[in-house]
């Protein structure tokens, strides 16, 4: 059965039917094209003609006429729209103009730098140019450095190398920065939260030193469909940045099934899981022939899957070899491989984390199949362009879990296929990176008296780090004085430097399989954890937290841990504030206590608790950003209206809605503000002590906040709008995973409690009954 | 909260070692200068600005004439100078991290003055001072053609490079020729000493003694950062000492470097006895650079004799790098027995054998043209191919 046949056999199968929450069939878009621009380099012209281009899309003219303008700016498209002549036109335009000209090329990671290069490369080979375009990342050997360094017109890298590799030498880079005409900076969207707030501090950085070396470079960035493109290429790059509107490349069919797993309790509201259906889908899929890629949301899902793919695979006759996994943690030749595999066909199936989501080539694939809900709009977008090779029909399947954002998404596609709703958010003024970075630039460069960083004064952090001994003041200047290497310190990708390093004990000497950072590393490598990776189960013998070492060895059992974390939270000083229309809405400084305490075993398959155990593990102390909502009552001094005593007057408890809203709230509100469910952490108190009044909490999960919670503070009547439609509109009787928590631990009035809570935000109107 | 508090806390928490915190006053100029005088320092005035400055005179004579240095140091043929033309240099820096983070604090300097050594010394009480140092640095260099250091082609050289360019200066010794002491070294005596450092090179070659009141160069940033943040000396005349005896090593060191230059080309006019096998072979392997074919196979001949004739005779049979290259140099002097007793010697004493057999295969198969012996050695490098040939030649000479 091909994949027409199997589309047909599915639209007529009642069962999947009756899960479907929408099908929708995106036709074919015609192309909108544009001719060259009569300033463009007559050669660079010929050459794109010989290469088949006669025209360009819509979107590259623009780009090439705000290119000329001097501007930077940023362009929106989705995957595989040319958006990489959007850049390499005008750069190479300006190299043909002037051979001193530099660029230099920013990919978010380095599979991905390496990837984009050959695309240049065949242009520049056409054109018969002394044009040198060059990688330059960790893998670059060392003999071929100093040429990259002094010759190469365009060198493409990442965030990582330019903070850790180049800036901190900058006087060997002479060349490039005297004469940096370009920067380019491809896939925007993933510089968001934590390592956006990073990378802006980066490109601060960059910026300044071209300033030393005579160079205003200008940017081109790219971006998934998200809501404020210009907005966050501004808040990355430091400078104004003209958005270009509307994407002129063509479109094949694809078919776009959201998927809602069946109830399998009605009681408890409990929905088949995400792994299951997505397996049962894929595996259908496979069997036609078609070539797939299973996109799941963590590294442990990725695994279980591809357990039990392989499997499946074999039923149709389908080698292990064909079905692969892919994702952070495997070394970078078995990704290499893995990618070359799906070019070739070779590899049939491919189950991936978000890994796979950037632009690495793997060619274009039949069908992706996503285990639940991307996290973002522009996320499923990306990984859904992975399906469709030129004017194939192309099939999409999103599979929801049944958490409140899954549930929202699949009960609102209009949400989805409507204009993108999400706004990236980054904070490049966080105290803690802001502070990482000011030591890097010190570092490079020392600062003068009133230097501004990132457009702002420094002058009182500087004296703090001459305080600490770590700048030294002479004359009007601040001078590095350590006998470190600070870009070292500061790992760009995580919150904390320190990574827990994972050895494979069965192996004589020990063999490292892998590395985790200290916060993942409490939940999944504590004592006696059940760590995969590559499908094999490994037991923790043994986590050395003061070695940051995880001993382990490969075992087979038929269950995996899932470890608990514990906080606390001490709210310290609210920035703002401002009235709601129940309650008060306030943002601040929180400071934050966690502890892994406990971890439960769960059987595969079954999922059914068979054990748990206790750990041991050191808290883990934070200062972050929080938004509160603080309601009325519970304070000592006689308040007027008492929202307990309100809600007990009609049979409801305030704690147990606090406590469900919480959990709506804490994965509805990332839907909006473009976080990922993790990166946000919500709480609530019946009597607050910093408030004193019932107070719910939802706090950035990183030490200094990185924006979130101040977007939830500007958005929070929304938020509430769209949590309250999503519960009343939610099957459960009493709540459920989706919405406010099972009803066992959340009590049997929460979902009534919260609803009674959010109609107080007001707007939406009475609840419908028989609730 | 205020953001100094905040600081604090969020640095304490984001940071595995504490800091030390100490708000300290700026340190009183006079204090400085103090300092400075107590170690022996002066103010000298430069076009940017003034710099602390030391000279020192010791009797390190200077060598008559320096002799062809081709083979010893890399871009050894750029440059003929006469011993007033060195310029000696070693900086004392922030760190070994490298990047542009790092800067020079004190440089030490060093020439030839008739039958002295005189080093001068420049220190940096503050950072501001840099400018000062690359400006007399660049006027000093001026009178010389070779800047030597010792391993300052990779470190101390582009670090100072650097330095300039971000002072927006030009490279105060761009117009020298760089030879760098640990390349003659480690060519030289790099196969016989536990390592290559100079305090390891100054006591096994140049017969200096250990050094005394040194510092590890490990404390040298702290304690001139210690310095910075009070004024006080500390350690900093253990600095001042250090870079004075690196100074001195070097210039000793150039000397036992441009004995073996001198050397080289003659291997007759050395007695057997005054030499060491070692420094032979490396002397032989230097000829084979230069591709002076028959001077190497006399430095390989002066040490297989060395080594033949000395007291503890063969018992301690040298690196087994050693007959290799004895082997494959004397084997282009066609002494094939010669060659035929090292290989024998070898597989007497040398822990892998394979090689040696083979060698020998080729060396009875072709030059001593006796096929009963290479193909038993052809048997014990199990190279099977040859076997077959050789048993085939064998049965033709038999019929």
């Amino acid at each position: 059965m091909n994949l027409e046949q199997l589309l047909h056999q599915l639209k007529t199968d009642d069962r999947f039917l009756r899960n479907v929450t929408r099908w929708e069939n995106l036709p074919a878009t015609p192309a909108r094209y544009a001719d060259f621009p009569d300033h463009l380099n007559s050669r660079l012209v010929s050459v794109m003609r010989t290469r088949g281009i006669d025209k360009l899309y819509s979107h590259q003219a623009e780009s090439l006429r705000l290119a000329a303008e001097g501007k930077s700016f940023v362009v929106p498209t989705p995957t595989a729209s040319g958006k990489t002549l959007c850049y390499n036109l005008p750069v190479l335009d300006t190299i043909l103009a002037n051979p001193q000209a530099r660029a230099l090329y920013l990919f978010p990671t380095k599979a991905l730098s390496q990837d984009q290069m050959h695309e240049v490369h065949e242009v520049v080979g056409d054109l018969g140019e002394d044009i040198k375009v060059y990688t330059f990342d960790g893998d670059t050997p060392e003999t071929a450095r100093r040429a990259i360094r002094s010759s190469g017109h365009i060198v493409v890298t990442n965030p990582d190398m330019l903070h850790q590799g180049i800036l901190p030498h900058h006087t060997l880079w002479v060349k490039l920065f005297e004469n940096l005409e370009y920067i380019v900076v491809d896939e925007i969207h993933h510089y968001r939260g934590v390592f956006g707030s990073h990378v802006a501090n980066v490109l601060r950085r960059l910026q300044r030193i071209a300033r030393f070396y005579g160079s205003a470079p200008r940017f081109i960035c790219c971006s998934a469909t998200i809501a404020n493109p210009a907005e966050l290429a501004q808040r990355l790059t430091g400078r104004e940045v003209v958005e270009v509107v509307g994407n002129g490349a063509p479109g094949g069919q694809k078919h776009f099934i959201f998927y809602n797993p069946p109830v399998v309790n009605q009681e408890l509201g409990i929905r088949q899981s995400v792994g299951k259906s997505a397996r049962s889908i894929a595996e259908r899929f496979m069997a036609s022939g078609a070539q797939l890629i299973v996109f799941a949301r963590s590294r442990m899902r990725v695994e279980l899957l591809l357990t039990y793919l392989e499997k499946a695979g074999h039923r149709v006759g389908i080698k292990s070899g064909e079905v692969r996994g892919y994702r952070g943690g495997y070394l970078p030749l078995e990704r290499r491989a893995i990618e070359a595999g799906l070019r070739s066909g070779a590899v049939s199936t491919v189950v991936s984390t978000n890994a796979l989501e950037l632009g690495i080539d793997i060619g274009r694939l039949d069908v992706c199949v996503m285990a639940g809900y991307a996290g973002t709009v522009a996320s499923t977008w990306q990984q859904a362009g992975r399906a469709g090779r030129r004017q194939n029909l192309s099939v999409v399947i999103l599979v929801a879990s049944s958490s409140p954002g899954d549930q929202y998404i699949i009960n609102n596609p209009d949400f989805f296929f409507g204009r993108s709703p999400e706004h990236a958010t980054l904070d490049p003024d966080n105290l803690v990176i802001l502070m990482s970075h000011l030591k890097c630039a010190a570092f490079e460069l020392p600062f003068m008296e009133g230097e501004e960083y990132g457009g702002q004064e420094v002058r009182e952090i500087l004296e703090y780090l001459v305080e600490s001994r770590i700048l030294h003041r002479s004359a009007d200047r601040y001078h590095w004085m350590a006998d470190t290497y600070p870009a070292e310190d500061v790992s760009l990708r995580s919150a904390a430097p320190d990574n827990v390093v994972i050895i494979d004990q069965s192996i004589s000497g020990g063999r490292v399989i892998g590395e985790m950072d200290l916060f993942s590393a409490q939940e999944m490598l504590h004592d006696d954890a059940l760590y995969l990776h590559g499908a094999q189960q490994f037991h923790v013998d043994k986590l050395d937290w003061d070695r940051r070492e995880a001993h382990v060895q490969p075992v087979q059992v038929n269950y995996y841990t899932d470890a608990q974390r514990k906080s606390e939270l001490k709210t310290l000083t609210a920035e703002m504030e401002r009235s709601l229309p129940y309650g008060q809405a306030a943002v601040g400084e929180v400071g934050l206590v966690s502890k892994v305490t406990v971890y439960k075993k769960i059987k595969l398959g079954t999922h059914e608790n068979v054990g748990a155990g206790r750990v041991h593990l050191p808290e883990m102390e934070m200062h972050t950003i929080s938004f509160w909502w603080d309601l009325p009552g519970g304070s000592a001094e006689g308040a007027t209206d008492d929202t307990a005593d309100e809600m007990a007057a009609v049979g409801l408890d305030l704690g147990d809605a606090l406590k469900g809203l919480a959990h709506l709230l804490g994965r509805v509100a990332p839907v909006f503000i473009m976080a990922d469910p993790s990166d946000l952490h919500a709480t609530a108190m019946v009597r607050s002590p910093f408030t004193g009044h019932p107070t719910l909490y939802l706090y950035d999960a990183f030490p200094g906040g990185v924006g979130f919670a101040r977007r939830i503070y500007d958005q929070f009547e929304e938020i509430c709008e769209s949590a309250h439609s999503h519960l009343a509109s939610c099957p459960c009787p009493s709540g459920c995973p989706a919405c406010v928590g099972p009803a066992l631990e959340s009590g049997g009035t929460s979902r009534r409690g919260a609803l009674w809570l959010l109609e107080r935000m007001g707007g939406s109107g009475p609840v419908s009954g028989g609730i | 909260m205020d953001l100094r508090r905040r600081l604090s806390q969020l640095d304490r928490l984001t940071r595995r070692a504490s800091l030390v915190e100490t708000v300290s006053d700026p340190v009183d100029p006079a204090r400085i200068e103090d300092t400075m005088v107590s170690l022996g320092l002066e103010m000298r005035q430069t076009s940017a600005g003034p710099i602390w400055t030391s000279r020192m005179v010791d009797p390190v004579p200077v060598p008559e004439r320096l002799p062809s240095f081709a083979g010893f140091f890399t871009h050894a043929g750029d440059a003929d100078p006469a011993p007033g033309d060195l310029f000696f240099l070693d900086a004392e820096t922030t760190g070994l991290a490298g990047g542009t983070g790092t800067l020079a604090f004190l440089v030490g300097v060093s020439w030839w003055t008739r039958q002295h050594l005189e080093t001068h010394q420049f220190f940096l009480s503050s950072p501001a001072q840099e400018a000062a140092l690359l400006a007399v640095l660049s006027e000093l260099a001026q009178s010389f053609k070779v800047v030597v250091t010792f391993n300052g082609a990779s470190f101390d050289l582009p670090l100072l490079r650097t330095r300039a360019l971000m002072n927006r200066a030009s490279d105060p010794l761009g117009s020298l020729v760089s030879w760098d002491l640990l390349v003659p070294a480690r060519r030289l005596w790099g196969r016989k000493l536990v390592n290559c450092r100079q305090q390891t090179l100054e006591e096994s070659i140049c017969g200096l003694s250990a050094r005394v009141g040194d510092i590890d160069g490990s404390r040298i940033p702290a304690t001139w950062f210690e310095f910075l943040a009070g004024g006080e000396p500390g350690l900093l005349d253990r600095v001042l000492h250090h870079n004075h005896l690196d100074m001195l090593g070097m210039a000793h060191l150039f000397k036992d470097v441009a004995v073996r230059a001198s050397l080289i080309a003659q291997p007759e006019r050395v007695a057997v006895s005054g030499l060491d096998w070692y420094e032979a072979w490396s002397l032989g392997r230097i000829c084979e650079r230069l591709k002076d074919v028959a001077s190497s196979v006399i430095w390989l001949r002066r040490a297989v004799e060395s080594i033949t004739t000395s007291k503890t005779g063969i018992s301690t049979f040298p690196d087994p790098r050693f007959l290799a290259d004895a082997i494959r140099i004397l084997k282009r002097s066609g002494d094939w027995p010669l060659v035929e007793n090292l290989i024998v010697l070898g597989l007497g004493h040398s822990p892998s054998t394979e090689w040696l057999h083979r060698e020998a295969a080729i060396l009875f198969e072709r030059r001593l043209v006796n096929l009963e012996k290479a193909l038993a050695h052809a048997r014990l490098c199990g190279e099977d191919g040859r076997v077959e040939r050789l048993q085939r030649k064998l049965a033709e000479v038999s019929n």
